[in-house]
């Protein structure tokens, strides 16, 4: 294994801080666990905003092939769920950093009751999946 | 559409997995020993790599599935423990995050993903392999763990609303937790726990029993808390009140800023504490104050105290401790001053000089205390005021006259309403230097009754040994006398108490004579009276003629207050008549005082009162100085009674008997008819009727006159005679002699006659005052007679004619 140094700026601790408490936040959201699935490694990021006839949920999916992403919906409850694969190259000898979170991954929103469940729609484009649930 | 994603159905239940993780972990792990750390299923853990095996297992476990195993080792000081010193259980963890950094450690994130245990080790080298085995939660369903569950939760609901380590969101974390091992996982987590006791709880797969260690282990830690939150609102309440109170006044203070007011009474104590700092009292007394300023600090300034203590403060901060007046004593200057003050006084002036003398070679004032005897109006205060301006020292005076108050001397203790310091501390602050000269005025007249002895504090002031550390009662601290130089005056020696005087060297001022008096009149009193009633030099002087008129006619006495009077009723007498336009100036002489002053008080009526026989001139002393008397006898048909009338007191009584006794004893001698003793009756009378007389030293004059009225013969008008008798004829020394011959030279008396032990004072008497004077001293009473008598041949009375016919028929 190669050990390179590269040099590390300050800007990169505190990144690396940053980093912890986000986590720490993420761990602490609730549905950490779920059964009957395998255990989520990372969450993503989500954007849930309402407009006149509908909910969009955003989901923050870098990195993510769209075969790997399951998006259903279960008593009331939106759940996205799937898989990024390590996006570092197969070439690689050592790890200088490693940030992004690869793995499983689960989020899970509750809907409210008056929405059409049978007409959601969800487009992955950008890295973004975009779900409209359209309002009763 | 290229972007769709299809929304489905919801996977197929497969039921409860009793551990999702156990079924995704591998067999064999590498395993990195950790430096006391436990770590607990689920939790993310920040790790910092640092020893090299351990790096090198970090690298290969990211390159791979990024999971590793992580066990506490035994002893944390291990570099590179043995793998059997590494405990069995820990937890399986991966590595979210990572980052290299420049001391070439890594930093590592990782989160637990399950209890394991290690079986057995594979690999030694670059870092330990083992294979490993899930741990799963043993889990006993039932009301029993139900209820530790929820004893559990609830305890670390409020561990974590105490605690300021866990995060407020843990609560809601702690309420979504359903597994009973997960929640004891997620306290064991997260309570502040020794390592050993985390260890345990990691090692113990039955659920209900981590759970009761954890109960445990939740409610020591909550009753620390509690404590320690107490302690903490206390604490902060308190800082808060002296925060807030630091804080309004701190307002208050500006406010008065603003309102141009000062805090006056900080004010108040920031110039007295400047004040004493000037003054810089001596260490024990500074330190008194010091403290009196800091209570006067801490006093309200209403309280009734404020002031009592405040006046006090500001006597001890005016006292003059160190503030002196630079003795300047040379002795040719001051012996001019003297004589530029005052004429005559060789006597005390010599004394004075002395007495300066002594102090310059000494430097300090110490040895008796001068004090100055005589008859009112001979200049004792004043002389007073030259040795001040001889030494260039400050000049203060007080009266003793009727004090009878000790606290006049010492003050009254503070306690006291009203107290002050007595008046010897004050005139030291009036005088503002702690050396001025100070004069005791009367000293003779010092009082005493139930209110204290004055002269018992004075005795404490004027004693060299003591005054040093003079307390006076208010300022309760010592003060520094003896750098005072005290002189006192009196009329009279005999009502100084004994004590006193024994303190005090005596200098005598017994008078001044008309010569005296002329020159001082000339001199000092005349400029002065002239001066004060505006009078310009041309407008009015005095002859010597003029001056001697008044002062033998006008005035009676030793001193020259009576003349000063004189001169300025006679100033004013002129002032008047300039202002009336009648005259431009006077010329008092011989011929006009009468005009000035009205007619003459005192008459010399010596010549006339002894042309008779029975008549003697006599000596006396009185406060005022000495003066004549004359001793009147005479006789009148009777059965030999004597009357004695003048206000005599007991002991001239004694000594008229006396000298009676003496004359019939020797009555042939003289040629007086024994039988006359019988058939007569004698009365001697001594004017003034109104004036209390006493004491022994008229008998021999008293002698005289009996014998001068039985025998005929007047005696001489120019004669005067003291001394005391005894029965057997013996002349005794008597006192006074000095003023007794100034009175007599005042009165115009040419002869006196003393005692023979007399002789010494009067050749005290200065040379000036004893020309044109005779001194006769007789041993035997009888030795008087032809001196004092004359021949009797010649005066006028009825008896001395009847013996002339007698005589003449006789031829």
């Amino acid at each position: 294994m190669q050990t390179v140094t590269l040099a590390q700026s300050r800007g990169d601790l505190e990144h690396l801080a940053r980093h912890m408490t986000d986590l720490m936040h993420k761990v602490l959201r609730p549905g950490f666990r779920s059964s009957g699935e395998k255990a989520a490694e990372w969450t993503p990021a989500v954007d849930v905003c309402e407009a006149d006839t509908h909910y969009e949920v955003i989901v923050e999916l870098a990195g993510v092939r769209r075969e790997d992403i399951e998006v259903y919906t279960e008593r009331g409850t939106l759940v996205v769920t799937g898989c990024r694969h390590d996006p570092t190259s197969p070439e690689k000898v050592c790890w200088h950093q490693m940030e992004i979170e690869e793995g499983h991954f689960r989020r899970q929103v509750a809907l409210p009751a008056a929405v059409d469940e049978e007409k959601i729609d969800a487009r992955f484009r950008d890295g973004l999946l975009r779900i409209r649930i359209p309002k009763r | 559409m290229p972007d769709q994603i299809r929304v489905q159905k919801p996977p197929p239940n497969e039921g409860e997995a009793p551990d999702a993780d156990a079924q995704s972990l591998p067999s064999n792990l590498p395993v990195m020993p950790l430096r006391d750390t436990v770590l607990f299923p689920g939790i993310i853990q920040p790790l910092t790599v640092g020893r090299p095996r351990s790096l090198a297992l970090v690298q290969e476990a990211a390159m791979g599935d990024r999971l590793f195993a992580a066990m506490l080792q035994q002893d944390a000081a291990e570099e590179e423990p043995g793998f059997d010193r590494i405990a069995d259980v820990g937890c399986a963890v991966r590595i979210l995050k990572l980052v290299r950094m420049p001391d070439e450690t890594q930093s590592v994130i990782i989160q637990a993903v399950g209890r394991i245990r290690a079986e057995g080790l594979t690999q030694s080298d670059p870092f330990y392999r083992a294979d490993i085995e899930a741990v799963p939660d043993v889990v006993r369903e039932g009301d029993e763990l139900d209820a530790l569950t929820r004893t559990a939760r609830d305890l670390m609901m409020r561990v974590i609303e105490l605690s300021p380590r866990i995060p407020q969101e843990g609560a809601a974390v702690l309420a979504s937790i359903e597994s009973p091992g997960h929640l004891a996982d997620f306290i064991g987590a997260n309570l502040n726990l020794a390592t050993a006791q985390k260890q345990e709880l990691l090692e113990e797969p039955r659920v209900d029993r981590r759970l009761r260690r954890v109960t445990q282990l939740m409610q020591r830690e909550i009753q620390v808390l509690e404590l320690a939150s107490k302690i903490q609102s206390q604490t902060r309440g308190r800082i808060e009140e002296s925060q807030r109170e630091h804080f309004l006044r701190e307002q208050l203070k500006s406010i008065q800023e603003e309102l141009g007011e000062k805090d006056e009474k900080t004010a108040l104590v920031e110039q007295l504490r400047a004040d004493l700092d000037e003054a810089d009292p001596p260490d024990a007394v500074r330190t008194e104050a010091d403290r009196e300023l800091r209570r006067l600090q801490a006093m309200p300034s209403y309280a009734p105290d404020f002031n009592v203590l405040r006046t006090y403060l500001e006597y001890l901060a005016e006292l003059p401790w160190h503030r002196r007046s630079d003795d300047r004593i040379d002795l040719k200057a001051a012996e001019h001053i003297l004589n530029e003050d005052h004429y005559g006084l060789e006597e005390p002036k010599k004394r004075i000089l002395e007495y300066l003398a002594v102090q310059k070679l000494r430097a300090t004032v110490r040895g008796p205390i001068l004090c100055f005897v005589g008859p009112p109006g001979v200049g004792k205060t004043s002389l007073g005021q030259s040795i001040a301006r001889a030494m260039s020292r400050k000049f203060v005076r007080m009266s003793l006259g009727g004090m009878r108050d000790e606290a006049e001397i010492r003050g009254h203790r503070r306690t006291y309403v009203g107290a002050m310091p007595g008046r010897i501390i004050l005139e030291i602050r009036k005088a503002s230097v702690n050396n001025p000269v100070f004069m005791l005025d009367e000293v003779d007249k010092l009082g005493a009754d139930w209110r204290g002895d004055p002269t018992s504090a004075l005795l404490e002031v004027l004693d060299p040994e003591q005054n040093s550390t003079f307390t006076d009662h208010y300022l309760d601290v010592p003060f520094d006398l003896s750098g005072v130089l005290f002189i006192g005056t009196a009329n009279l020696l005999d009502p100084i108490p004994p004590a006193l005087k024994d303190r005090l060297e005596i200098i005598r001022l017994p008078g001044y004579v008309e010569e005296e008096k002329l020159a001082i009149a000339r001199r000092y009193l005349v400029p002065r009276q002239r001066k004060g009633h505006g009078l310009k030099a041309r407008q009015i002087r005095f002859t010597k003629t003029g001056l001697r008129q008044i002062i033998r006619y006008y005035t009676r006495e030793a001193g020259v207050r009576e003349l000063e009077r004189q001169i300025a009723a006679a100033c004013r007498a002129v002032a008047r008549r300039i202002t009336q336009g009648k005259t431009g100036g006077v010329s008092v002489k011989a011929s006009n005082v009468a005009d000035l002053l009205g007619p003459e008080r005192y008459l010399p009526d010596v010549k006339l009162r002894t042309s008779t026989p029975g008549v003697a001139t006599g000596l006396a002393w009185t406060p005022a100085g000495g003066d004549i008397l004359f001793i009147e006898a005479t006789a009148m048909p009777g059965t030999g009674k004597l009357t004695l009338t003048g206000q005599l007191g007991d002991v001239m009584k004694e000594s008229v008997q006396a000298a009676l006794s003496y004359v019939r004893s020797r009555a042939d001698r003289w040629n007086i008819d024994p039988k006359t003793f019988r058939r007569k009756d004698l009365h001697v009378h001594i004017p003034a009727g109104a004036t209390p007389k006493d004491g022994p030293s008229a008998g021999i004059t008293v002698f005289t006159a009996l014998t001068s009225l039985l025998t005929g013969r007047s005696v001489r008008s120019d004669v005067a005679l003291t001394g005391e008798i005894t029965l057997r004829g013996l002349v005794l020394p008597v006192g006074g002699v000095k003023e007794k011959v100034l009175a007599a030279k005042r009165a115009g008396i040419r002869t006196v006659i003393l005692p023979e032990r007399n002789r010494k004072d009067v050749e005290d008497i200065p040379k000036d005052i004893r020309k044109d004077m005779r001194f006769h001293y007789v041993h035997g009473v009888e030795d008087a007679l032809p001196l004092a008598l004359s021949d009797g041949r010649r005066t006028g009375g009825r008896s001395g004619a009847k013996k002339r016919r007698a005589r003449r028929k006789a031829k």
